[in-house]
């Protein structure tokens, strides 16, 4: 009876140290705190193995066991954990992948025909490059939140990060894009987005009738 | 113990690794189910979580606020029978003074059934702890090599459609701005700002014409040790006046 006690006892320990961590919604923090008092647990037995072993054998058996048990502990815990958080960095890389070809191509596609465009007007009564750009990209161009968004043709108004913002240029010699990312860090914590937020990931392109200028700026 | 262990016949043991290792893998269909306890790996299963707390970051920018009580519970009953009931049967009822029963016949006692189950539960937490494990870091490792490819491919892709914008660019612009005048007729990669940064290797496939060019992109992904069958090629065409980017198949 007192055997069972011991185990109830160690069970009741571990799945406390398992709930209490719970609460917090990260996954590991339960399962590294139970299985430390789990931990406890193994060496009682082996102080109760060196003390109560009744034959060489029974030590080498029993400690042995848990010295086995420990060691595949350890090569799964430290693999499962190391894995978990490689596939979350490739994730995220993948994201970044896809946000930055998106930036790319949604913003300077516009920007390179309008450029094509205004290259190719008549001598006389030409547009200034953002007027060519405004009469092929007006109805693109739609004011949510106080900014100014610019949406793709194929997207709606709740499509997916990078946002692409119209910037007002200071000129009508210039059109200026920002891409903007929604969840992706930038290189710079501090950053000042063109949104208001801070560190995200941001992109500008800027055109001129001199051509493209198409940078990262966070 | 080593009584104990002396009096548990071939057969006995067959069938005590056989329980073990079926506790851990499904080796009789709805063995598992029927008791529901769904014993298995709790590090496996803290990572198949945080896989989908990843996922969700991936797509929705924050992770969901699913529970997975399921798995949780899973993952702590595997924990309190792995290391505590199964080790802790095995010792100490193992190490326990047996008694023989009052009819002196040969019949189990209570110590030597906990004896026995906490061996078949030890055996149990031992295969799945290391066989999985092992198993799996074989899968990992296949799925590091596809990354790494993906992530050359993706990188050559990137960089060719900077080259094909910049392309595009060179052919819109008039001579007097640095352009070709609506012609690729005397560009070269130098010309490019981007070349001069990009990794991998670029070359105009044939000779650019007033209407179209065609730019190559290789990389060898670093795990392959110089094998040349593992590069991956892209190719992407510019064909303006409307066409700035036209991906071609590619390996």
């Amino acid at each position: 009876m007192k055997r069972i006690g011991w185990i109830l006892g160690g069970m009741i320990l571990a799945a406390i140290a398992f709930f209490i961590p719970e609460r917090s919604g990260y996954i590991w923090a339960p399962v590294i705190s139970a299985v430390g008092i789990a931990g406890l647990f193994l060496l009682g037995l082996v102080v109760y193995i060196i003390r109560n072993g009744k034959s060489q054998f029974d030590r080498v058996f029993g400690i042995g066991i848990i010295v086995l048990l420990a060691g595949a502990t350890i090569y799964s815990g430290v693999f499962n954990y190391q894995k978990a958080g490689w596939q979350l960095d490739l994730l995220m890389d993948i994201r970044a992948t896809i946000e930055k070809g998106i930036s790319q191509a949604q913003s300077t596609e516009p920007l390179l025909l309008s450029l094509e465009a205004y290259h190719n007007q008549d001598g006389s009564n030409r547009k200034a490059i953002e007027a060519v750009f405004l009469e092929r990209n007006g109805e693109k161009i739609r004011t949510i939140n106080g900014f100014n968004r610019f949406i793709p043709h194929d997207e709606t108004e709740e499509h997916d990060s990078p946002y692409l913002y119209y910037a007002e240029a200071v000129s009508s010699d210039s059109v200026v894009l920002v891409a903007q990312s929604m969840r992706i860090p930038g290189r710079d914590p501090g950053f000042p987005n063109y949104n208001g937020a801070n560190g995200y990931m941001q992109f500008k392109a800027t055109l001129t009738e001199g051509g493209l200028n198409y940078e990262r700026q966070n | 113990m080593k009584g104990k262990i002396k009096r548990i016949s071939a057969l006995g043991w067959g069938g005590i690794i056989l329980a073990g290792i079926s506790l851990s893998i499904p080796i009789f269909p709805g063995w598992q189910s029927f008791l529901d306890i769904g014993l298995a790996n709790p590090w496996r299963i803290a990572n198949s979580i945080a896989t989908i707390l990843a996922i969700d970051i991936f797509s929705e920018g924050v992770p969901g606020d699913a529970i997975h009580t399921k798995a949780r519970i899973t993952a702590l009953l595997s924990i309190l029978f792995f290391y505590i009931l199964g080790p802790g049967l095995m010792i100490l009822f193992g190490l326990k003074e047996e008694t023989k029963a009052e009819d002196g016949s040969n019949k189990l006692s209570v110590t030597m059934i906990g004896f026995m189950a906490g061996l078949v539960i030890t055996i149990s937490s031992l295969v799945t702890l290391t066989i999985e494990t092992i198993s799996m870091s074989a899968v990992h490792e296949n799925s590091r090599i596809s990354a790494k490819k993906s992530a050359v491919t993706d990188e050559v892709r990137q960089n060719l459609a900077t080259l094909a914008s910049e392309s595009y660019e060179y052919w819109v612009l008039p001579e007097e701005h640095g352009g070709g005048s609506r012609s690729f007729e005397g560009l070269n990669l130098d010309q490019l700002p981007a070349y001069r940064d990009l990794n991998g290797t670029y070359s105009f496939a044939g000779t650019p014409s007033d209407t179209m060019l065609s730019i190559t992109g290789s990389g060898l992904p670093e795990f392959t040790g110089g094998e040349d069958s593992s590069r991956v090629s892209v190719t992407v065409q510019v064909r303006p006046p409307d066409d700035i980017i036209r991906w071609e198949d590619s390996r």
